[in-house]
């Protein structure tokens, strides 16, 4: 598959694209070329969205240095992730919700009285009173009409352009919320039915996966915000007879995925804006790989009936248990294992030991990695990303439900990082152990190393390396 | 054996000596293969040049003993060693008598230092030599004590991050 076009309504739209970032930096394998990501949330100051692009930009920037081609191993950062062309930080923006309250985007005040009315019977006075600057703070009916300007906008018109036969469509929204649980269905039936570009025939019939994701956190109580979690369940029922009967029973989509957990977590009650930035959730990982399934799937899976998949964890786990690689099924542990112990043991060795080792190791030396280089934008990107990575990882660790495949915050033994696995003794050469094996397999000969590759190609590819060999010798997963 | 008397030519050391080492006798009226003591000293300084070169750079070959200051460790038993031998050697023949007596008056303590210190250095030069000219192969320790000429070739082509 060439490109998969992935919409991500509200704020776990870009939780979501967020784990999804740091599942491709790892090198998770994605059937999917290139991850074209769309961003629909009128929260323009939301956390969790403004870290989600920022991730996402310090990705491609890292990934525009280096090539993959058969001289290559490397999967750090294999998948393209790019924008929709004219799309500025991948957002699909909304018009006129800016400092507009919901009366004066339907212009109630120039209703006749009976449109009134009739409008009070759907809205209530808070509801036309709201601010839409932060979101639909849990409000679908207002998100049902506002959202309903996709169509309208040029960067709809370029994604739509854009679209070529073959490419995929995903869509992340939760169900329980006000943005993603109005956007999904209006967002699809726009995607079917739409026919104002050049390339509507392969939009309206491309294949199209959702996520939907139930509730899986609460919020405290607080009288001044939009958002009631005792509304989650009941919201989620009503969504969910509708999504029956207007998206799986006439099979607009293809592929639905429903993510969901008993055990939830307790949030800070925020509106949406700056405050708003919820600790990512293993939910949320669920939900990204539910993307990376989607890709998998073949085209004949994906025609006739809506397909609808669920999410299980091998072993029966408590609220107070945490989630290792052990208690997810086989397919998770086998697509999740490898790559992120691999770039956790990276983000360890550039925190721990890069900086002292450089100057005297020769993957360094022969490549020409030197300070300059270290000390330069590619590398300080690389760190970010490698942060963002461990921030995520401890996140997802303190949550509830806890995943804590790794011991994300030890350092040494480097090798005691995951979770309930014991490390295997390895010693290729002569007692190096901890950080020095780390040293000494980037400064093996690596059989079909591209001499002549960019530094950057290089310093990617030798970590890349240098760890596939660890974790294939230091763990049997 | 002139081959190893060869490296111990610049007799700095006392000329007297020299002529004792290479394996002077007075009944001979001239040098005795047998007594010639360069071949040993000369050989077991080599070799502990060789296995002191072999374990630093291919056996140990650490990631963190790669530091010029821990390539001074090999190179310091090399120097101790190729001293204590030669200087061991010669103060066993003064003490034991073999030294002919043509010869003995002009071999003294001092002589003996010097020699020690003249074979120490011998063996550190070639250390220096094996480490400069054959530790490309070694896996970790190829830039100790400083980086290979060749690498520093190969680098120039490449530019500078921008």
């Amino acid at each position: 598959m060439s490109k998969l076009y992935v919409f991500g309504i509200g704020g776990t739209g870009s939780r979501v694209l967020r784990s999804l970032t740091m599942l491709l930096a790892s090198g998770v394998e994605c059937d999917a070329d290139i991850i074209v990501p769309v961003i629909i949330d009128p929260d323009d100051s939301g956390a969790d969205k403004t870290r989600t692009i920022d991730l996402m930009n310090n990705y491609r920037a890292v990934r525009s240095k280096l090539e993959f081609n058969q001289h290559n191993r490397n999967r750090f950062f294999r998948t393209e992730i790019k924008p929709v062309d004219g799309m500025t930080n991948f957002i699909l923006p909304l018009q006129n919700t800016r400092d507009c309250r919901f009366k004066d985007f339907i212009a109630f005040n120039q209703l006749n009285k009976e449109s009134m009315a009739f409008v009070k019977m759907l809205f209530s006075e808070k509801n036309l009173d709201s601010d839409m600057k932060v979101g639909f703070k849990g409000n679908p009916n207002i998100g049902s009409v506002v959202l309903n300007q996709f169509a309208d906008s040029q960067q709809y018109k370029d994604f739509s352009n854009s679209f070529e036969d073959g490419d995929r469509i995903f869509i992340i929204s939760s169900i329980f919320g006000g943005t993603g649980a109005s956007g999904f269905p209006l967002l699809l039936k726009t995607l079917r039915s739409d026919k104002s570009s050049q390339s509507w025939k392969f939009v309206s019939q491309a294949k199209i996966g959702a996520v939907t994701v139930l509730p899986y956190f609460n919020v405290t109580e607080d009288e001044n915000s939009g958002v009631d979690s005792s509304t989650f369940i009941s919201k989620t029922k009503s969504a969910l007879a509708y999504y029956k009967k207007n998206i799986s029973d006439n099979s607009s989509i293809n592929a639905l995925y429903y993510l969901g957990d008993s055990v939830t977590a307790t949030y800070e009650n925020h509106d949406g804006g700056v405050k708003q930035k919820n600790n990512a959730h293993l939910i949320e990982l669920a939900a990204a790989m539910a993307i990376l399934d989607f890709a998998s799937q073949p085209d004949e899976k994906l025609a006739g009936q809506t397909l609808h998949f669920e999410y299980g964890l091998e072993t029966q786990k408590d609220e107070r248990q945490q989630v290792t690689f052990a208690d997810l099924g086989k397919e998770s542990r086998k697509l999740l294992s490898v790559p992120l112990t691999q770039f956790l043991l990276m983000k360890k060795y550039v925190d721990y030991a890069m900086d002292g080792q450089y100057k005297y190791q020769p993957w360094a030396i022969d490549n020409k990695l030197d300070e300059n280089f270290f000390d330069g934008d590619y590398v300080s990107t690389v760190k970010k990303i490698l942060a963002d990575y461990n921030e995520w990882l401890h996140e997802m660790s303190g949550n509830m439900r806890s995943f804590k495949p790794f011991n994300e915050e030890k350092s040494n033994p480097l090798f005691d990082i995951v979770n309930g696995k014991a490390a295997r003794k390895y010693y290729p050469h002569f007692f190096t152990r901890n950080y020095a094996l780390v040293d000494s397999l980037l400064n093996k000969r690596w059989k079909k190393f591209n001499k002549a590759a960019t530094r950057e190609q290089k310093f990617c590819e030798l970590f890349f390396r240098a760890t596939e060999d660890l974790v294939k010798n230091k763990y049997n997963f | 054996m002139e081959f190893f008397a060869f490296f111990y030519r610049l007799a700095f050391y006392g000329e007297q000596l020299f002529h004792h080492l290479h394996g002077w006798s007075d009944e001979a009226n001239g040098y005795v293969a047998q007594s010639d003591r360069f071949p040993l000293i000369f050989s077991v300084t080599l070799g502990v040049c060789f296995l002191a070169f072999i374990l630093y750079y291919f056996i140990i070959d650490h990631p963190r003993a790669n530091r010029w200051y821990f390539w001074l460790i090999p190179l310091g038993v090399v120097l101790f060693t190729g001293f204590g031998l030669a200087f061991g050697i010669v103060r066993t023949d003064m003490d034991s008598g073999v030294i002919a007596e043509s010869l003995s008056n002009d071999i003294g303590m001092g002589n003996a230092i010097l020699f020690g210190v003249y074979n120490g250095l011998l063996g550190g030069i070639f250390f220096l030599l094996l480490s400069a000219l054959f530790r490309f192969p070694s896996r970790n320790s190829k830039h100790s004590p400083w980086p290979l000429l060749v690498t520093k070739l190969n680098n120039k082509g490449i530019k500078n991050y921008e």
